[in-house]
């Protein structure tokens, strides 16, 4: 390496300093209190005066009806925010890229990105304003058919509220993502499929369609690598973390924080998040690995 | 260009691509509507009919008993413009330093760094592993420290900016080499100023994570309430207002006003709201352009 070379890697070096120490001491450093999963800890006696009970947390965990109440809502949940969100944002993004009044196309866009401006706490209120038992919208108009119903006390129907409410949230945004890529689309292709007859819808499958597969494909197997990771606030909050509707809307990270929060029992929490982290890193790994692969054949 | 697709569009078809379009546009918009009657209804009328989208028995007084008491909103205010521009600052200057280092083709660093950080998307140690280590020896709970840093360092933006970074011909750089000019200026000077739409776009991203972030400061501090978790504390602001009302409060005449309990959660909504996301709104360009950018550099 020449002199130059050397210095201008050890400037590079330097300026990424910052973000090295933030990482580290934000990210990497926590990874200790990890072993706390192995340990029946108590925060007064620390890491190593804390017993260890190898792996008798995990044990607890596996046992307890908990586990299979948390897996199967976060997996639930997921699935179908990634199916309907998917479904959902393709139509849209393919249907705004047919619209050719320029007013309403500007309208449209900022229309559907706007919830995503939106906290999650807001969501809550407003789910609250259509459901709530005193005042809601849609428990008042269905009184008027003779039965009022409690939705926060009636757990079966919130896996659809919390989808729909994700799919409110997010579905424009990626809606817009996909209308995006259409617009790189070359033109000559529709020109030419306008020209051998083809219908708009036509030609949506015919050319929108192959235009997008791979994006759809790529996001969701990468939303797949997520499954058991969920958005904390959309549950906690579109919920208003009724603790009558827990057995169709307890998630992982609202246990763990019930855990840590509430309970103050760290070790089974700290199990918990080590079994979710696991998980995710080898499906993480699995899916890089597959959209490698879909992204190099696609290029050819 | 765009004409010769768009001519025509028969009848039926055009019903029911713009019907769709439509309909999602009132499911998202009825929400808001209903909100913001809601708020300018009486509380008596919304608990005798149910909350609706149109204004039922105007009524100001849920938006005058938010406004009597503004301190507590005000300093939710605070807590959140302090945190979301220091954050916002902070963030983006960690993000684009590495950004730009691991850009360079000639850093020998680069994929090192590069796994450095994309490790943490792939396997995180999880809040309680955070939360003791911040509590118990960083000493950082309860502060401003936390609410500021926990998220910082975005890999997202990180990515984004990369691609800005790469985009920058090395060309652009020989001339004031020659001239013994260092990496520390070429990236101050040159670079960063040339791919400003970016860091903007970044910001934007920003902006929103922090202010729309209740989590950190529900999960790291005790005594911090962000607007975004303020609207979370409306009970115990009611509990506040009836106490007031029943006990007397020096200074403050509530003129017999019930207190609109049903409505003042809307208000309280649209006050702590409503700013933020009108000046989202008019900067969404600098959102639509990231996402692009992230579409077309993958």
């Amino acid at each position: 390496m020449s002199a130059a070379v050397k210095r201008e890697n050890l400037q590079l070096w330097i300026l990424c300093i910052p973000g090295i120490l933030k990482v580290l001491v934000f990210s990497y450093i926590p990874f200790m209190w990890l072993l706390m999963a192995f340990q029946f800890y108590i925060p007064r006696r620390g890491l190593f005066g804390s017993t260890w009970v190898g792996f008798r947390n995990f044990e607890y965990l596996i046992k307890s009806s908990v586990a299979t109440r948390i897996i199967t809502n976060s997996i639930v949940i997921n699935v179908l925010g990634i199916v309907f969100g998917t479904v959902v944002a393709v139509i849209l993004g393919l249907f705004l890229f047919e619209i050719s009044k320029k007013w309403f196309l500007k309208i449209s866009q900022t229309v559907v990105i706007f919830p995503y401006f939106v906290s999650w706490p807001l969501v809550g209120i407003l789910v609250s304003a259509f459901l709530s038992e005193r005042t809601g919208m849609l428990t008042s108009i269905i009184d008027l058919f003779g039965t009022r119903p409690d939705f926060y006390s009636e757990p079966d129907v919130w896996w659809g509220i919390i989808t729909f409410s994700n799919v409110w949230k997010n579905a424009g945004l990626s809606a817009v993502t996909y209308y995006a890529v259409l617009m790189g689309v070359d033109r000559e292709l529709y020109e030419a499929a306008e020209i051998d007859g083809a219908g708009r819808f036509g030609r949506m499958f015919s050319i929108s369609m192959p235009a997008l597969k791979l994006m759809i494909v790529l996001n969701v197997i990468m939303s797949s690598a997520n499954i058991l990771r969920v958005d904390f606030n959309m549950v906690y909050y579109v919920t208003n973390n009724a603790a009558a509707l827990y057995s169709k809307t307890d998630v992982i990270e609202t246990y763990m924080f019930r855990a840590l929060r509430t309970e103050g029992d760290y070790s089974i929490g700290t199990a918990t998040g080590l079994l979710q982290a696991l998980v995710g890193f080898f499906l993480t790994l699995a899916v890089n690995w597959i959209s490698k692969k879909l992204s190099e054949e696609s290029l050819f | 260009m765009k004409q010769s697709k768009l001519n025509k569009m028969p009848l039926k078809e055009g019903v029911f691509i713009y019907g769709f379009i439509i309909v999602f546009m009132v499911l998202v918009l009825v929400p808001f509507t209903v909100l913001v009657s809601s708020s300018l209804s009486s509380t008596v009328s919304i608990r005798a009919n149910g909350a609706r989208p149109w204004i039922q028995d105007f009524s100001t007084d849920a938006y005058r008993i938010v406004f009597m008491y503004p301190a507590e909103m005000l300093k939710s205010y605070l807590v959140s413009i302090i945190v979301t521009v220091a954050g916002t600052f902070i963030n983006v200057i960690l993000v684009a330093t590495s950004a730009f280092a691991i850009s360079r083709p000639q850093f020998r660093g680069k994929r090192i760094v590069s796994f450095y950080y994309s490790f943490t998307v792939m396997f995180q140690a999880g809040f309680i592993p955070n939360y003791i280590w911040f509590r118990n020896y960083l000493n950082i709970f309860n502060t401003y420290w936390v609410l500021i840093l926990t998220p910082a360092f975005m890999v997202g933006h990180l990515i984004l900016l990369r691609a800005f970074y790469s985009g920058l011909p090395e060309s652009l750089y020989e001339a004031v080499k020659i001239d013994g000019a260092n990496e520390f200026t070429i990236f101050f000077k040159i670079a960063t100023p040339l791919i400003i739409p970016g860091i903007a776009t970044v910001c934007f991203y920003s902006v929103l994570t922090y202010w729309n972030d209740p989590f950190t400061a529900m999960l790291y501090t005790d005594d911090f309430i962000p607007v975004a978790l303020y609207l979370t504390r409306i009970t115990q602001y009611i509990e506040f207002l009836k106490y007031a009302q029943q006990n007397g409060f020096s200074g403050v005449d509530f003129n017999n006003l019930t207190i609109p309990e049903d409505t003042i959660v809307y208000a309280i909504a649209i006050a702590t709201t409503a700013p933020m996301l009108c000046i989202f709104v008019v900067f969404q360009k600098y959102f639509v352009r990231g996402l692009t950018t992230g579409a077309v550099k993958g």
